[in-house]
């Protein structure tokens, strides 16, 4: 304990001691917002952009008018990848209106996502329309490993949670959490990959091969 | 395919050639050609007795010699309206680096700061300050463009050639992958380090032969020296220039090199 | 940490002969201006964000101790520890008893240059558990080949960027127990392969190791980017999450991080953002299916806060994307492993002198041609050539660069005291190169060998000769002439 305590103190010295260069404190400055080379003047077009960026990294991604609609759009899904119509369902995918269990082809359940194969469903936090982003904060509606184990992962995005900007992001974060924050937030673009065996990249790296993002626009 | 010297209204006003080391020792057709463009465009032209502008020593951390011999230099080109150099290392030197050699305040600062900002590269005073356009010199020839590095960065340097030469009757300029891409060169570094210096030539050659262009131009004797050094140990017909020589009209009108006659040769 | 800088030259010279490598440097010379250029041009305003992303990383900087005892109190209040290590061996000491505290044998971890530059593994493997070895497995998948293979990293960003897919191979067939239809030849099968080989080792993981790209002052959150997912899957299976970072990674709000990452991806991989960006805050909560009981930050010094008040200070500013390196004229012809650190390129030039004394890395602030593309790409405005060119400066003065080049400044300063004197003695030089030339092609005459310091330059360039007077001799003459 002490010698790690003297580290500290020895560290914090040392950076004490020495006289950085003075700055100016970013923090007062006004961030300026992103400028795209078209700029989002309406949500529809954030969500349009939301939507091309997310293509863009291979995610495949379609919009529905109403929740009710949801789980025809997922067998869709399954049907035109050739998955199997089981999956599983994170607590979030609940949102108002969806019975999954009313569409009858589709098995679902509602169980910790297994080693790989599975195809899970998940809700969001928000979209991030500047990086094709998808936003998800571990909790027992969503746990975290539902993002990275399953081998497919279909998120439902309500359209009132897409954002243009990171800086949309944060304030709503810092008003919905103001006291402890969830333990972890994913920023999801499309499905993992890597460049470390050739170019180009290859899906499926560990995380899952697949991403379908489906908007709800009524949401 | 004639060189007529363009007449503008005489100036006036003072400019000394900096010649830079190199251009001295291995490529003097450089100078006069300078000499001409800025003559040409109405400024007188002397050329004070100098030496190195110790580019060398401030690179390689001898920051007294650099300071010692900056002071010497300042000297020497103080009492001029202009200062200018076919090099945009050697130009960005007295530009960039001289005034962060002395203290803030003193004497030599502020004769620093006095040449800094009348220190030009050759292209770049002519295109910005003395208006030139180049349009009277006539050299058909498909030439391409590399960009020497401190030039480009340091002072910004890279529309200004590429204007002057657009500006040549019946050139036709090339655009490499990468002009602006190293050659390798790196003062010092070519000797330290042969090996890597040759392979950054390497991929400097190959661009070039690429264009399929028969002339590689550019702004610096060391970058010249360089990608001249490897196209030919290569056995490659690509002939390296300096821009001052294509728009002074030397290429045709003075030899190609100093070594047969014309009133610059005197062996 | 551990260089072979001193070998520098022999390296360069192997690396410059291996065809292999030369072949993936030349796709990384073409392909990553050409990538990071379209992406920065989808923004209007790229340069802007980088002078705020550069202003933001000094704010910290200037405030460091202020910032880092943020961050220590927000991740306390989250219920993770934070422990400090002044060096590198503490810091080893203190991952290993924490490992050892949880009873954990098998150690997963996500890529973390600062774990190669305090050589973490090795210490792991060898001092290890009380009871057994540890167990350490890389998950990025060019830090699991170089693993496998026993090799260091030669890219910040792309470890295994020296290794061929035939290589990667012949690796996975030495240490994979799997039966196979055939040998392995298709990289989608390899990646297959590898993916079910190490969610093998992502699910019996006891603890999990990860670095950090950003520390957020503000909430006390750790940011990790990827685009394998592997970090995520380190960070939320094992009971035990250890982030081990140097102490200069942190930022004082979330915004700020916002125009980090804007200019992150888009310098590294000309992307707008990686595929995971990950903030972690701490242990598992209450109500949390999963995730770590213990969760544990290990901020390293290791020479960092020295650089503080020094002309190198600006150097912490880095924000690790590698673009310095893709951009480099050397780095891009001599690969990483020349520079004998795991940091290399621009970036690792600068900072391995730094972090391990110039005595042992002497070679790498020289071997520059001060191009400056280095810092024209920089997203944190770091002026890599002037440090450079500082470490020059030190080596000079501490008497370390080669006794001819001393000597060679010291004769070109006294020569340059009197123009007579240096056209003389230029006189003199023009003669004595003239005298190895012949006449050759274009009216000129060329020189193919020279003796001594030349031979450096003749043994592959042929140099023109110089002319049989200089500029300022004729000048001279013309105007008496006159």
């Amino acid at each position: 304990m002490s010698q790690t305590l003297s580290a500290r103190e020895q560290i914090l010295a040392a950076i004490r001691g020495a006289k950085p260069a003075p700055a100016t404190d970013s923090t007062s400055t006004p961030r300026p917002t992103l400028q795209l080379t078209s700029p989002p003047d309406d949500p529809d077009t954030s969500i349009e952009r939301f939507m091309s960026l997310a293509r863009e990294e291979a995610a495949t991604a379609e919009r529905v008018a109403e929740a009710a609609d949801v789980p025809r759009a997922v067998l869709r899904y399954l049907r035109s990848e050739r998955l199997s119509l089981r999956l599983i369902i994170a607590g979030n995918a609940r949102i108002s209106g969806i019975v999954w269990e009313s569409t009858a082809d589709l098995d679902c359940a509602a169980e910790p996502v297994a080693d790989d194969g599975d195809t899970v469903v998940t809700g969001c936090y928000a979209g991030v329309a500047e990086a094709g982003a998808v936003v998800t904060l571990s909790s027992s509606d969503h746990p975290s490993e539902f993002n990275f184990l399953a081998a497919t992962h279909i998120v439902i995005v309500p359209a009132s949670v897409v954002v243009d900007s990171f800086e949309q992001l944060w304030p709503r974060l810092r008003a919905d959490y103001p006291e402890r924050w969830p333990r972890m937030m994913n920023f999801i673009v499309g499905p993992s990959r890597t460049a470390d065996l050739g170019v180009p990249s290859r899906l499926g790296a560990h995380g899952p091969s697949r991403v379908h993002i489906i908007v709800v626009d009524s949401c | 395919m004639s060189a007529a010297p363009q007449q503008s209204s005489p100036t006036g006003q003072r400019v000394a050639l900096f010649i830079t080391c190199l251009a001295d020792l291995y490529r003097p057709e450089v100078g006069f050609a300078a000499v001409r463009l800025l003559e040409n465009a109405g400024y007188v032209v002397e050329v004070p007795a100098q030496g190195c502008c110790g580019q060398p020593n401030f690179n390689s951390g001898d920051r007294s010699g650099a300071t010692e011999m900056a002071g010497g230099l300042m000297r020497r080109f103080a009492a001029y309206d202009y200062v200018v150099a076919p090099s945009g290392s050697c130009a960005a030197m007295l530009r960039c680096h001289y005034p962060t050699l002395f203290p803030e305040g003193s004497d030599e600062r502020a004769l620093a700061d006095a040449l800094a900002e009348k220190t030009h590269e050759l292209t770049s005073f002519l295109s910005d300050i003395a208006g030139v356009s180049g349009a009277s010199v006539v050299w058909p020839a498909a030439v391409t463009y590399h960009d020497g590095c401190s030039g480009l960065r340091e002072l910004g340097i890279k529309q200004q050639p590429r204007k002057l030469l657009q500006a040549v009757h019946g050139l036709e300029l090339r655009e490499m992958t990468e002009a602006d891409a190293c050659c390798g060169f790196g003062g010092l570094f070519c000797v330290k380090y042969p090996d890597i210096s040759t392979r950054i030539a390497a991929t400097k050659t190959r661009d070039i032969a690429a264009t399929g262009a028969d002339y590689v131009v550019t702004g610096e004797t060391g970058c010249l020296l360089q990608i001249q050094g490897k196209l030919h140990r290569d056995g490659s017909a690509i002939q390296v220039v300096h821009v001052a020589e294509i728009l002074a009209g030397s290429l045709e009108d003075y030899p190609a090199s100093p070594e047969t006659g014309g009133s610059d040769a005197d062996d | 940490m551990q260089t072979t800088s001193p070998k520098f030259k022999a390296l360069s010279r192997a690396a410059l002969a291996d065809r292999t490598l030369q072949v993936s440097l030349d796709g990384l010379r073409r392909i990553m201006p050409e990538i990071r250029t379209a992406a920065l041009n989808e923004m209007s305003d790229f340069e802007a964000t980088c002078d705020q992303a550069a202003e933001i990383r000094n704010t910290a900087i200037a405030s460091l101790d202020h910032y880092l005892r943020q961050f220590e109190r927000q991740v306390q209040a989250s219920g993770g520890q934070v422990h400090w290590a002044a060096t590198g061996e503490e810091a080893c000491q203190i991952v290993g008893r924490i490992c050892s505290a949880a009873g954990a044998k098998k150690i997963i971890k996500s890529k973390s240059m600062v774990t190669e530059e305090i050589e973490l593994n090795a210490w792991l493997e060898n001092r290890g558990a009380r009871d057994g070895q540890f167990e350490v497995t890389e998950t990025d998948l060019g830090e699991y080949i170089i693993q496998l293979r026993g090799e260091k990293p030669s890219h910040i960003l792309a470890p295994s960027l020296h290794v061929t897919l035939e290589e990667v191979a012949e690796t996975f067939h030495a240490h994979h127990q799997i039966e196979r239809q055939q040998p392995l030849s298709d990289p989608a099968d390899m990646l297959v392969e590898a993916r079910r080989v190490l969610r093998q080792k992502f699910l019996a993981a006891e603890v999990g190791i990860t670095g950090a790209n950003f520390l957020v002052a503000e909430t006390g959150g750790v940011v990790i980017v990827t685009n394998e997912g592997n970090a995520d899957l380190t960070a939320c299976l094992p009971d035990t999450h250890i982030v081990v970072t140097g102490i200069e990674k942190v930022v004082p709000t979330l915004d700020d991080v916002g125009v980090l990452l804007r200019v992150l991806a888009r310098s590294a991989i000309g992307e707008r953002l990686s595929n995971y960006t990950t903030f972690v805050q701490g242990p598992r909560r209450a109500g949390d299916s999963s995730g770590p009981g213990n969760y544990h930050v290990v901020l390293l010094d290791n020479g960092r806060s020295n650089l503080l008040g020094t002309e190198f200070q600006d150097m912490l500013r880095c924000i690790r994307c590698s673009a310095c390196l893709n951009h480099c004229p050397v780095y891009t012809a001599i690969g990483g492993h020349a520079y004998g650190s795991v940091y290399s390129g621009p970036m690792g030039a600068v900072l391995t002198p730094a972090l391990s004394g110039l005595s042992s890395a002497t070679h790498l602030p020289n071997a520059s041609t001060f191009c400056g593309r280095c810092e024209s790409v920089c997203p944190v405005r770091i002026p890599l050539p002037k440090m450079l060119r500082h470490w020059r400066e030190q080596e000079f003065k501490r008497k370390m660069a080669p006794a001819g080049q001393r000597v060679g400044l010291r004769f070109w300063r006294i020569l340059n005291r009197r123009p007579f004197v240096y056209r003389w003695v230029m006189r003199l030089v023009a003669i004595i190169l003239r005298g190895f030339s012949r006449a050759g092609k274009n009216g000129r005459r060329w020189i193919r060998r020279l003796p001594l310091l030349g031979a450096a330059w003749t043994q592959q360039r042929d140099m023109a000769a110089p002319a049989p007077k200089s500029f300022q001799t004729k000048w001279r003459r013309q105007g008496a002439a006159k």
